[in-house]
């Protein structure tokens, strides 16, 4: 969280992601040269790199998509997800690597312009098997410049979350691609089945977590619903128990669609909206630290009672209004405007 | 079981024990998945011809130009047992994606005795060279470097795949299949002569450059199945240790891939 856009707000733990992850990068590069050129000495250096680079950008991919539903499913793969967009970024460097190999080797020094060459050269869009399957890669690789470029603050601010949001939600898009660009290119050479099931077991290692990290959100959006019963005044909802809330933490409601965590703190209870203007992070999967609810994802941080972040900062979301009636709590799920200071619902003696 | 006493925020300095323990796992997890798939990846591959482009490492050659069916330079090669002069025919091609037919080079009056350097290309007893310069000289040809073989009166039908031979001798790796296909596609486009590259059961590879049936170029007609399964018909010609088919374009069938096998003779 910083109140200025550095181009990179070092901290000690994005030192260390960073690291390691260079280090996989070049272990990755000197095993599979080192491995081909032992049991291929002919290959060239040209497709030596092509091979090293695709195939390092492809693995990097899954590893950055699975990075998400892992954390889903548990929480303790999140120091993974904080720094993920460093990752993103250097794995689009080795797939541009592989991008502008590919497009010298095959479409330079020829009769026409290499990105001419590269949409003319084949044209059976219409056939599976003689599909042009460069123009994927190339169509993916624009998409993985389009998320690299705008993988910063400056942007995500400036095109608003939701934007920011849907374009790099695209990764999908691409990702689908290069399966394809994959299967209809190089798996059309090389027909080995342990290749084959190579990419198989990755496309499903990436739905299967998806799949799996959505179903465990529906099981909590299910249980986080609640629903308007009779004989509560003022559009108030029942929520839940004083005790279901542990000290400093929070419960996730689904109420009329708004999307609600219920912090308890000080004695007190209160209501913000669930989502981080961030990132869309889980604020009711988050703690409150140093008075601030703290989300999980990236840090960001709000006060209870106002929804504001702290000055200097000037994230804010919506506040809802929290009734306690013996040991049960309430909650009216019409929010008031983002940063709408309400007063906490305060736990008393007679409560407990 | 998840500790949810612990909180992990990554701005701060030390992530809790129980996050640091889940990311060591996660990574020592990679480090025996990514060599495993690193090998499984190099050792599942199909390999690569022991094909040989000696680009940077100039040849200077002697020998007789021709330019039908297709740019050739003849040498003479020594002779044999029985004392007979032999012959080698060196295909020649442009610099890039282009082939020996266009450009100041084309001066050089076919038929006449040259002195050439480039970057030769040689794979399973065919050899082409990369030209840099050639250069006109003043000599007569011998009778053995003029002789080429008139094509045959029989048909023969041939499956294989429509590739590029410089990439295919060596300059690439794969010179065929998909992968290939578009830069096949450029290079033939370019004026290099078309080659069918045809494998037997037995896993031998023939290589024929291919003509029309008068000889011509059929470079453009042949774009559009570069890189795919076909089938073709036509005469065989040998021009020294190149085979040539002069084929009827039309003749030309898209087949799979899986039906590639020995050419069988024309009904």
């Amino acid at each position: 969280m910083s109140v200025i856009y550095d181009p990179i707000h070092w901290t000690p733990h994005k030192r260390l992601y960073d690291r390691l992850m260079l280090a996989f990068v070049a272990g990755y590069l000197i095993l599979f040269g080192g491995l081909q050129l032992v049991f291929h000495p002919q290959i060239t250096a040209e497709t030596l790199t092509i091979r090293a680079t695709g195939t390092l950008a492809f693995l990097m991919l899954h590893v950055i998509l699975c990075i998400g539903p892992l954390c889903r499913l548990d929480r303790r793969f999140l120091p993974l997800l904080y720094n993920r967009r460093h990752l993103g970024v250097t794995m689009f460097m080795v797939a541009l690597t592989h991008g502008v190999f590919n497009l010298v080797q095959f479409h330079a020094l020829g009769n026409a312009d290499p990105l001419v060459s590269l949409f003319t050269s084949n044209t059976q869009f219409g056939s599976l098997v003689r599909f042009p399957f460069q123009s994927l890669g190339f169509f993916a690789l624009i998409m993985l410049f389009l998320m690299a470029a705008t993988s910063h603050d400056f942007w995500l601010k400036n095109l608003t979350p939701p934007v920011w949001k849907a374009l790099h939600m695209g990764v999908y898009v691409a990702y689908a691609m290069l399966v394809m660009h994959v299967m209809l290119g190089v798996i059309q050479l090389e027909k080995s089945p342990v290749l084959i099931g190579l990419t198989g077991a990755g496309v499903v290692a990436v739905l299967g977590l998806h799949l799996a990290a959505a179903v465990k959100q529906a099981r909590t959006d299910g249980g986080a619903r609640r629903y308007a019963a009779k004989g509560i005044p003022d559009g108030f909802v029942y929520a839940c128990d004083v005790a279901d809330i542990p000290e400093n933490r929070a419960k996730m409601l689904i109420i009329g669609g708004e999307n609600i965590a219920l912090f308890k703190y000080d004695d007190k209870l209160s209501a913000i909206h669930n989502l981080c203007k961030h990132q869309n992070g889980p604020l009711s999967e988050g703690k409150i630290i140093d008075g601030c609810i703290t989300c999980p994802w990236h840090g960001y941080q709000y006060l209870p009672e106002n929804g504001q972040s702290p000055p200097p900062f000037h994230e804010q979301v919506c506040t809802y209004d929290v009734q306690v009636a013996g040991t049960k709590v309430y909650v009216n799920p019409t929010p008031y405007p983002e940063g709408t200071a309400r007063p906490p619902a305060r736990i008393t003696l007679a409560t407990l | 079981m998840q500790d949810d006493s612990e909180f992990y925020i990554g701005w701060q300095a030390e992530a809790p024990a129980g996050f640091a323990r889940r990311v060591r796992q996660f990574l020592f997890a990679l480090c025996l998945l990514v060599p495993a798939v690193a090998a499984l990846i190099v050792l599942f591959q199909s390999g690569f011809a022991g094909s040989t482009f000696e680009y940077g490492k100039k040849t200077e050659l002697s020998g007789r130009y021709s330019r039908h069916p297709f740019p050739f330079l003849t040498v003479e090669n020594g002779t044999d047992a029985s004392g007979k002069r032999i012959t080698q025919k060196i295909l020649l091609v442009a610099p890039g994606k282009f082939g020996f037919t266009t450009g100041p080079e084309m001066s050089v009056e076919d038929g006449s005795m040259v002195t050439v350097t480039g970057f030769l290309i040689y794979h399973d007893g065919k050899t082409a060279l990369e030209v840099r310069s050639i250069n006109k000289r003043n000599q007569v040809a011998a009778e053995a470097v003029l002789r080429s073989s008139d094509p045959g009166s029989g048909s023969v039908t041939l499956r294989g795949e429509i590739t590029d031979p410089k990439c295919l001798l060596g300059v690439m790796k794969p010179g065929f299949g998909k992968p290939h296909r578009d830069c096949a596609a450029r290079c033939i486009a370019g004026g290099i002569p078309p080659v069918l590259k045809v494998a037997n059961a037995q896993g031998e590879t023939e290589y024929y450059l291919i003509a029309g049936p008068g000889g011509e170029m059929l470079n453009d007609r042949l774009l559009e199945f570069v890189g795919d399964g076909v089938q073709l018909c036509g005469r065989i010609g040998q021009e020294s240790d190149w085979l040539v088919l002069y084929t009827d374009p039309s003749t030309i069938q898209r087949i799979h891939r899986e039906s590639l096998n020995p050419g069988n003779t024309c009904n």
